[in-house]
């Protein structure tokens, strides 16, 4: 099975996240075929495919949300596993919808997310920040079931990168998105790269991944 | 062209009445009606089957299930506990709680919701909508007064055969419940009136002129007021609910069934590090869902009190079992923070803290609110003479086995296949639903025999302790089982 990368690697740090020839299969029906990519710090790696392709499922193989068929997921040598904490520390993902408290405002969330991570005094100012970047402030006291679709999806990825992360897993973070708030996004994520975020990325859109990408991988079916 | 064509659909307040053609669009319907069931003279063959097989049911399990409990319960007992005025409140409570519960069912399921394709290819026509829905509605209707009957039926006539009272009893059982059958039917379609009305016009818009308990002497307007899209609604959260129930995905239930918070949005969660800010969480959330929390109040109040009642020798452990059933409801209302975790279980981490700690921390609020409300309630009998120390602290203790019932319910998964395999029926998909409100009711309630038989009194507060240890355990092995579960 072939994959090509569109990109040459760039020369740089020691990749932190490596899948060699991870696949994954249930009951004998193929959901990805095995491939092998990796992600170093303050890089981006963004994966392209067809629907059905196992971008989701690899994606949840980086993160270690579910167990390789053959391969191996590593984190700094350190096989991926979502119960280890190290692990949990290191990896933030957005792979669906998290569950919202129905009972917490997006400013409540931003702040039980920031202080459960024990990041210290300041969370609210953190979490007003992040609204801010994503221009949803406004929105601050509003509940998740009072927004559009669109703002759902902001205030998704504002929970994922309102907790510290290593690495961040997104997939199609552009979704619903209009053409201001994706440019925007990419901005964000160019940020996050540049502190040192390892970051990877399934995307099916051409702009974003021109703006953020280092490496792309085409993920073929199985 | 029926004369309801022109009838514009009612914006406000009570809709016009149509122009008299019923007959016609009782004939059209009639047709539509022919065309989707296939058969030219429909009845209500269905209806008058399961009244019959409830008739048969009530008299052949009913009666003596009921004649059982009541000799169970000691006559003298009951005599002594619900004769007078006592009664008459206790009654009363029960009838009111009753109302309130079928106005609540009618917010999210009323009596009027036909099938989806039937909303959308003949309510949305031209006919008279009170037609269209009319047969829900009788339906209903008679649901609860047959409901009512065979309950008073029954009730009468287990406390007659029981000998707590003679037999004229029955006359006055079977009108009761005949009354508040027609009323819980009136509520139920009250709610969904109410609700529809709200929807339309938010929570300050007023108080509609068709809803009220009346509602059923006025069925014709009020089902003509019943818009589209509203028993659109009800019609999917219907079909959402049975699939969710179906397929264990109680989330999807509670979302269905939950009403949206809107309060004390102002009021923002301050950050206290890692696990008070998780305790601050589920006191908020309290704060912004006053209604369960009072709930919650209310129900843990009445079991504290029952619990502590049945630690007194004499007292029937029906007694226990009972206020373990209302406790377990009552302290699951506080626990929105445990089930929205086990509704997150096997997702990609956003609390910064193991499943385990986050648990507990989910425990804090539920389990200070219970205390506070069993010294408040138990210590108030205490100082009457209602109950002993001893039994308040057996009421206290008892949040150990209502706690274990709740990680359980917040962190049972979804059924295994097994559950569904042939042959094993519904009461299987019902035992496992059940089992975390059986456990600690089992386990509490065979304490509580303990405590109160002379032979084993002595053994039971290291039994409580041992049981309730054992189901927090239970409780906590669920939580580390479906938090790792999704990971095959």
């Amino acid at each position: 099975m072939s994959r090509s990368a569109k990109a040459p690697r760039k020369t740089g740090p020691e990749p932190t996240l490596v899948a060699d020839g991870v696949s994954k299969s249930v009951d004998d029906m193929p959901l990805l075929a095995p491939v092998s990519v990796s992600v170093a710090p303050a890089r981006c790696l963004v994966l392209r495919g067809e629907n059905g392709s196992g971008k989701t499922t690899l994606m949840r193989l980086l993160c270690g949300t579910t167990e390789p068929t053959t391969g191996r997921v590593t984190l700094s040598g350190r096989t991926v596993d979502e119960r280890d904490p190290t692990c949990r520390r290191a990896v933030a993902a957005l792979i669906s919808a998290p569950t919202a408290y129905r009972d917490l405002t997006l400013i409540d969330h931003l702040v039980l997310v920031d202080a459960t991570w024990g990041r210290g005094e300041g969370a609210d100012e953190r979490a007003l920040e992040l609204l801010a970047l994503l221009e949803i402030d406004h929105l601050d006291d509003r509940f998740p079931h009072e927004l559009s679709s669109g703002q759902q999806q902001l205030f998704h990825l504002a929970l994922v990168l309102g907790r510290p992360a290593e690495v961040l897993l997104l997939d199609e973070p552009e979704q619903r998105l209009d053409t201001h708030k994706r440019a925007l996004l990419g901005h964000l994520l160019v940020g996050r790269k540049q502190q040192g975020t390892a970051l990877v990325v399934a995307c099916h859109d051409p702009e974003l991944t021109e703006a953020i990408a280092d490496q792309v991988v085409d993920i073929e079916p199985a | 062209m029926s004369a309801a064509e022109s009838l514009p659909e009612p914006l406000t307040g009570v809709p016009a009445e149509p122009v008299p053609d019923a007959a016609t669009d009782r004939r059209r319907l009639a047709a539509a009606r022919g065309v989707i069931t296939g058969e030219q003279h429909q009845g209500e063959g269905n209806a008058v089957y399961v009244v019959y097989v409830a008739v048969i049911a009530a008299g052949a399990y009913g009666v003596p299930a009921s004649q059982s409990l009541f000799r169970f319960l000691d006559p003298q007992w009951m005599a002594d506990h619900l004769s007078g005025a006592r009664g008459l409140v206790a009654g009363a409570v029960l009838v009111v709680a009753l109302l309130a519960l079928a106005v609540r069912a009618g917010a999210v399921r009323g009596p009027v919701v036909p099938e989806l394709p039937y909303l959308d290819h003949v309510a949305a026509s031209p006919l008279d909508r009170y037609v269209v829905l009319r047969r829900w509605w009788r339906l209903g209707l008679t649901g609860g007064l047959v409901g009512g009957l065979l309950t008073g039926l029954v009730v009468g006539a287990g406390l007659a055969i029981a000998q707590v009272t003679g037999p004229v009893v029955l006359l006055p059982a079977v009108a009761l419940g005949l009354l508040v059958g027609l009323l819980v039917a009136g509520a139920w379609l009250h709610g969904q009136v109410h609700a529809a009305v709200t929807v339309d016009r938010g929570r300050h818009g007023g108080v509609h002129p068709l809803t009220g308990l009346g509602v059923f002497l006025r069925a014709r307007p009020a089902l003509r007021g019943l818009r589209l899209p509203a028993l659109r609604a009800q019609a999917a959260r219907s079909v959402t609910i049975g699939g969710g129930v179906l397929a264990g995905d109680l989330r999807a239930v509670r979302l269905e069934v939950a009403s949206p918070t809107t309060r004390a949005r102002r009021t923002r969660l301050r950050a206290h590090g890692p696990v008070l800010t998780l305790v601050s969480r589920d006191a908020l959330g309290l704060r912004r869902a006053p209604g369960t929390l009072v709930t919650g109040l209310l129900l843990s109040g009445a079991a504290a009190y029952g619990l502590a009642h049945a630690a007194t020798p004499g007292v029937p452990s029906v007694v226990a079992l009972a206020a373990l059933l209302v406790g377990y409801l009552g302290v699951g209302q506080w626990c929105e923070g445990l089930r929205m975790q086990g509704d997150n279980a096997g997702t990609p981490p956003l609390i910064g803290l193991s499943a385990r700690t986050e648990a507990v921390g989910h425990l804090v609020v539920p389990t200070a609110l219970y205390a506070l409300t069993t010294l408040l309630v138990d210590g108030a009998a205490l100082r009457q003479g209602g109950v002993s120390t001893l039994g308040v602290a057996w009421a206290l203790v008892m949040v150990a086995p209502l706690l274990g019932g709740q990680l359980m319910a917040a962190f049972r998964g979804l059924p295994p296949a097994a559950v569904f395999a042939p042959g094993r029926g519904i009461g299987s998909t019902a035992l496992w639903y059940a089992v975390p409100l059986l456990a600690p009711a089992v386990v509490g309630t065979a304490v509580t025999a303990m405590l109160t038989s002379t032979v084993l009194g002595a053994q039971a507060p290291l039994a409580l302790v041992i049981g309730g240890y054992l189901l927090v355990t239970w409780g906590l092995r669920r939580v580390r089982l479906l938090t790792d579960a999704h990971r095959g």
